[in-house]
């Protein structure tokens, strides 16, 4: 029977491009899966996540709008044909909140009880709801953002056209604990370059915006629905999650897909435990 | 590079301090006058280009440039000001006519100014007569030396440059084309839009970015519509037809959707301000997908950014506004209740706190720029 999977997520490039990518990856599994058309929320990682809110606020806050979308594709779910079996929220982490990912899983796990406790009157609706969420929904993190990936696959630059200057990342470093040491791109900018904000030698994807024009004069040299979209779309997540010790959200994003499909992860290794699998919380993962 | 304004008692505003720079929201209830704030600059503008008398006349005439809450005493005072120059436009209504004078100053030096009640005028070290039709600022960018033309150079442009788009024309333009022209620049009405970018492609080398700004743009708010474009040239009119996805042939204008036409003229207002200039658009979300505006956001504030040109947008949108969750400090309320407006958001509330919401939520829900506030 086909399983289909939801992706919910908060980024117009992931939005066109990570279900297609996802489904590259478990074309060859065996897996009968059906990648339903992601929907798309407003992230709530872009600024610093800050302290829990009271739980009337919580429920008006940008973490309680992926919450919602997540909860209401769970239960009950879109219907006919876009219904789906497994609910996947993925947000990036950014690099303003790199240093609090427990407490931006956290603020998730606390909006999604806002929105499930203001919504669902009966505490029998609620239960069902905590138990559906518990079985079919899932939150992970891209860390610190999608493009970081890219670095883990030479060709994927090569899609993106962020080719124009020689790429200075060290391949044996973690793509999840992106840093460049790269003098020409850490060299003062001019002001009209796109990638000159800080901290740059963190950023990845101002990084494959300098790779994209280095002299920092095009207005839009990498766009995430173009030049981003070549490369993720078809990105090869066995070369970006190659390193077992490494990318260890995105594998545990893959991990979690493999195991509601109920076939091996094709990407082995370690899992963030922060958003692997686990058998008693809120979501199936966190 | 961002300009700061003050103005007291202009018709709706009684008092504006004002520093914006890059791409900036102006938002409020209706009637709270965020128009009036941008046409203050257009005000300016007019003055530089007809002086004092052309300008009252093109901003409704003398009956409603005073702000009705101002007392008797109280003048008007508009404050241009970039860097170290500033340029003041001061207005008494005295019956029967309307007095205004005129100063610009670089640093403490007052290098150009006009007498109070008389039309004789000073530019360091020439006296001259000016009528109703003179700006003294304008005199004094011919008579000043080369080194302080320099200095008020950015100042004089920001305000000679200066254009608010509003009232577009877009039943003009389906109807009747543009009039050929040699423009360079966007009128505040749009209607020459379509000879400015035939300007653009096959004019000099220099502006054929500003056509690669449109057509690229374009492609980018419709990818699934927008090709391209071609100019028809008829006499004294051009007027363009369009190339849409999936259609053998081009369509003429008279037939293209509205929010490809609205998204052309926001581009061609943002592509022609020369660098370190200032536009405004009056409401930029009207007839765009979310998506477009997402997207026409983008391109300002990419553009905004390479030229250093300040982009202020009188929006009442909450896609616009969610655009600026990262940056409230952006976001400008003009609402009642305030001695001093426009009030930046990060000091209506507290920037931490605004990071858990929303900013198109927040100001739906009335928690900000509201139409109808609570009873105190």
């Amino acid at each position: 029977m086909t399983v289909r999977v939801q992706l919910i997520v908060t980024g117009e490039l992931e939005r066109l491009g990570l279900h297609l990518s996802l489904r590259k990856l478990f074309a060859s599994s065996g897996a009968d899966v059906e990648f339903l058309p992601p929907l798309k929320t407003q992230d709530f990682t872009s600024n610093r996540v800050g302290a829990l809110l009271p739980k009337e606020q919580a429920t008006k806050s940008l973490a309680a709008k992926l919450a919602g979308s997540l909860v209401s594709s769970v239960y009950p779910g879109r219907g006919g044909t876009l219904q789906a079996d497994h609910v996947l929220a993925v947000d990036d982490l950014e690099l303003v909140n790199a240093d609090q990912p427990e407490h931006v899983l956290a603020y998730f796990r606390h909006a999604v009880k806002a929105h499930v406790d203001s919504t669902f009157p009966t505490a029998a609706t609620r239960d069902r709801v905590y138990q559906a969420l518990a079985e079919r929904g899932s939150f992970h993190l891209l860390s610190p953002m999608v493009e970081s990936y890219f670095f883990g696959e030479a060709a994927a630059l090569q899609r993106a056209k962020a080719n124009r200057a020689p790429n200075r990342f060290d391949t044996a470093r973690d793509l999840e604990d992106f840093e460049v040491d790269d003098a020409a791109y850490l060299a003062p900018a001019p002001s009209t370059a796109p990638w000159k904000t800080e901290p740059r030698h963190r950023h990845p994807k101002n990084y494959v915006r300098y790779l994209c024009d280095p002299t920092g004069t095009q207005l839009r040299a990498y766009r995430e629905t173009h030049e981003g979209l070549d490369a993720l779309q078809v990105l090869d997540w066995s070369a970006v999650l190659r390193n077992e010790a490494h990318a260890a959200f995105a594998r545990a994003l893959v991990d979690d897909v493999a195991e509601a499909l109920n076939v091996p992860s094709p990407c082995p290794g370690t899992c963030s435990p922060l958003t692997a699998r686990k058998g008693n919380g809120l979501l199936r993962n966190i | 590079m961002g300009f700061t304004l003050e103005v007291d008692n202009y018709r709706a505003l009684r008092k504006v301090r004002w520093s914006p720079s890059g791409v900036c929201a102006i938002t409020g209830p209706n009637g709270a006058g965020k128009t009036t704030l941008l046409s203050t600059l257009e005000f300016l503008r007019h003055f530089l280009e007809r002086g004092p008398q052309g300008a009252v006349e093109l901003s409704g005439g003398t009956a409603s440039l005073k702000n009705q809450h101002a007392g008797v005493q109280d003048d008007i005072r508009l404050i241009l000001a970039q860097r170290e120059c500033l340029w003041l436009v001061y207005s008494s209504l005295r019956s029967p006519s309307l007095a205004i004078t005129e100063m610009v100053r670089i640093r403490e030096d007052i290098v150009a100014g006009q007498n109070p009640d008389s039309h004789l005028a000073f530019v360091e070290g020439h006296d001259l007569t000016v009528s109703g039709g003179d700006s003294v600022f304008s005199h004094a960018m011919r008579l000043l030396t080369a080194e302080q033309r320099e200095e008020l150079k950015s100042l004089h442009g920001l305000a000679a440059n200066f254009r608010l788009y509003q009232n577009l024309q877009f039943w003009s333009l389906r109807t009747a084309g543009s009039p050929a022209s040699t423009d360079l620049y966007l009128h505040s009405d749009g209607r020459n839009a379509f000879s400015l970018l035939r300007n653009w492609k096959a004019g000099r080398k220099e502006h054929e970015e500003r056509w690669l700004f449109v057509r690229d743009g374009l492609r980018e708010c419709f990818p699934e519509l927008f090709e391209d474009l071609e100019f028809l040239v008829a006499g004294q009119t051009v007027t363009v037809q369009l190339f849409v996805r999936g259609l053998r042939q081009p369509i003429d204008v008279y037939s293209a959707p509205h929010g490809l036409l609205v998204a052309l003229l926001h581009l061609c207002a943002i592509a022609s301000a020369p660098d370190g200039g200032a536009l405004a658009i009056d409401e930029p979300e009207n007839g765009l997908h979310p998506y477009a505006i997402r997207t026409l956001m983008d391109l300002a504030r990419a553009r905004a950014a390479a030229k250093d040109v300040t982009v202020l947008l009188a929006t009442h949108s909450p896609v616009v506004l969610n655009t600026f969750n990262t940056e409230p400090e952006r976001v400008y309320i003009l609402e009642p209740g305030h001695d001093t407006l426009p009030i930046a958001l990060t000091e209506h509330s507290n920037p931490e706190w605004l990071s858990h919401f929303s900013l198109g939520d927040l100001y739906s829900d009335q928690t900000f720029g509201a139409q109808r506030r609570p009873p105190q």
